[in-house]
């Protein structure tokens, strides 16, 4: 059976393109060589925004690391997520956070079927 | 399929601005092209549109083919992708095998004829997960070159050879005694 497979597998008719195959192409390159060039991104005045973007980050991220050197600070971090914490079981999250993993294992796991992967 | 002079001397002009000397491109690659995308769909018509959708990738993306590799296992490559992705998008629709040819063991005037056992094979390989179906594929339309296979797929040579081998056994195992 194995080297009827084989010879099955390779055993493969050729087709021909049909006749206005190649126009057809020429004509889709055609259009995309005349179609006007994608707008490019305006750096430039997208520039103050972006340093104004990095220069805030850098100092929210040298604030923070500067309050957990700070024993006090992180009394108060951990005082405020208990008090989230509470909030959240009040709320019932655990639940809403149980329903959205439930939801994404069962969309991965039939996307996966799907594709063949299990 | 080895790259011809012809190739780089048309590429250089249409990156010169000259885009009718795609044509010469299209023209000598548009067997090979279509032929794989037809392994692929078994669809002459969306074969065609799946070639052309591979061309005009390679036309916008001409620039981009470093010379130090032939210019068909860039083309190879570039088209392979275009068509995973289209299937992975738009599926072939599946095959029951069981419905589709007698066993073997049936009487010889059932028995499958030589095009059918041929059709039933490749039916099988469509049906087959893209992890194995590709290497299959593109194994048998580059006649069995396992170093094209690997460069069209962008994957070490050892991973296609397991690839290659895992897969038949799964096709064997789809096709039980039908062959």
């Amino acid at each position: 059976m194995h080297d009827d497979l084989e010879r099955l597998l390779a055993d493969e008719r050729m087709i021909t393109p049909s006749a206005r195959f190649l126009t057809s192409v020429m004509e889709a390159v055609e259009r995309e060589a005349n179609a006007p060039p994608a707008l490019p991104f305006p750096w430039l005045p997208a520039l103050p925004l972006f340093l104004a973007t990095v220069t805030a980050l850098a100092v929210a991220i040298r604030e923070g690391l500067g309050s957990l050197r700070d024993p006090a600070s992180i009394a108060v971090l951990g005082e405020q997520l208990r008090q989230f914490a509470l909030l959240g079981a009040d709320l019932g999250l655990q639940w809403v956070f149980l329903a959205l993993a439930i939801t994404a294992a069962t969309v991965t796991l039939s996307l996966n079927q799907m594709h063949g992967r299990v | 399929m080895s790259p011809v002079p012809d190739d780089v001397a048309a590429i250089d002009r249409v990156l010169d601005g000259d885009t009718a000397a795609f044509a010469a491109v299209v023209r000598r690659w548009q067997g090979p092209l279509v032929n794989l995308a037809y392994r692929f769909c078994r669809d002459r018509g969306r074969a065609e549109e799946m070639a052309q959708e591979a061309f005009l990738r390679a036309f916008c993306g001409l620039r981009s083919w470093r010379r130090d590799a032939p210019f068909s296992t860039w083309l190879f490559a570039l088209a392979t992708n275009v068509y995973r992705t289209e299937m992975r998008r738009n599926p072939p629709r599946p095959v029951l095998i069981d419905e589709s040819v007698p066993t073997a063991a049936a009487s010889v005037e059932d028995a499958a004829s030589e095009a059918d056992r041929c059709s039933l094979v490749h039916r099988a390989l469509l049906s087959l997960p893209p992890k194995y179906r590709d290497p299959l594929l593109l194994f048998y339309f580059h006649d069995q070159d396992v170093a094209m296979t690997a460069r069209s797929l962008s994957l070490p040579e050892g991973t296609v050879k397991a690839r290659l081998f895992r897969g038949r056994a799964l096709l064997k195992s789809k096709l039980g005694d039908r062959l």
